[in-house]
């Protein structure tokens, strides 16, 4: 996938939990991420969250705060 | 019962249209908009996420900020259409419609999710009262191994590869609007004009 299709899938996961309090909604997407996602999709994400020039400015507030879990990719 | 964050919906939007001119059906306008937003709009809310499987005119698939996959092989059917989008599916199970039916009932995914009841059944579809409806699938998503299997066989039927798999057919008499598609000409100016 694409780094816009990663973007495109978590900000729709996101505004499936976006109803919900922020915590909940914020573990939803996390959850459904450890649940459903492959480890490759997650580290993608992972690396597109901790870019020196910042987050993408297209990801959902919820999305974010959700891959921040994550902490940043390991550097070979 | 599946939850609906373990389902993600697929939109196959790849057809030829060859009875169309060869547009594309999915992108023609019913009430002022595309075809497929009506189907967006009405499936988004049933699932955690929408796939779109599309060959032309990708971009403008993008207004909707969904995934568009094209074939990974052309000329296979919605099949074809079906296998690639599966390869991105990350949840364990799968909803599919055509993006030519804007009528889609906005609780139809629900419905078949209550009929998965035990392991062994691994696909289920709607039956109208009339005709089986076997594009509107919901499946598990390790199907994509058999679907795989099916094409590199030569096949092509999508009646044909339900057979083949332990799939239960749903009986929806009350919502046979959901399956009414675009395929001629007058089957669009008839929905334009019904839908005023």
């Amino acid at each position: 996938m694409s780094d816009h299709d990663v973007i495109r899938m978590i900000n729709q996961i996101a505004q499936f939990f976006a109803p919900y309090p922020e915590t909940d909604a914020v573990d939803g997407i996390h959850d459904h991420m450890v649940k459903f996602w492959p480890p490759a999709m997650r580290r993608e994400l992972a690396a597109l969250v901790h870019t020196p020039s910042g987050p993408p400015a297209a990801l959902h507030p919820l999305a974010l705060s959700a891959a921040q879990r994550f902490g940043p990719p390991h550097v070979a | 019962m599946i939850p609906r964050d373990a389902i993600t919906g697929i939109v196959l939007c790849g057809g030829r249209a060859r009875r169309m001119g060869g547009v594309e059906k999915a992108l023609l306008p019913l009430q002022g908009r595309p075809l497929v937003a009506h189907v967006f709009e009405r499936l988004q809310p049933q699932v955690i996420t929408v796939l779109i499987s599309a060959n032309r005119e990708v971009p403008a698939y993008a207004v909707y900020r969904v995934p568009v996959v094209p074939d990974r092989i052309a000329d296979q059917g919605p099949l074809g259409g079906l296998q690639a989008a599966l390869h991105h599916v990350h949840t364990p199970w799968f909803f599919c419609c055509p993006g030519d039916a804007p009528f889609l009932d906005r609780q139809i995914v629900q419905c078949l999710a209550a009929h998965i009841g035990s392991p062994d059944v691994t696909m289920v579809y709607p039956h109208d009262g009339a005709q089986p409806q076997h594009l509107f699938l919901l499946g598990h998503t390790t199907l994509a191994t058999a679907l795989d299997t099916y094409l590199n066989s030569g096949q092509r039927s999508v009646r044909g590869f339900v057979d083949t798999q332990a799939a239960h057919a749903v009986h929806v008499p009350d919502i046979v609007s959901s399956f009414r598609n675009i395929n001629v000409p007058a089957d669009l100016s008839a929905a334009n004009r019904d839908s005023h």
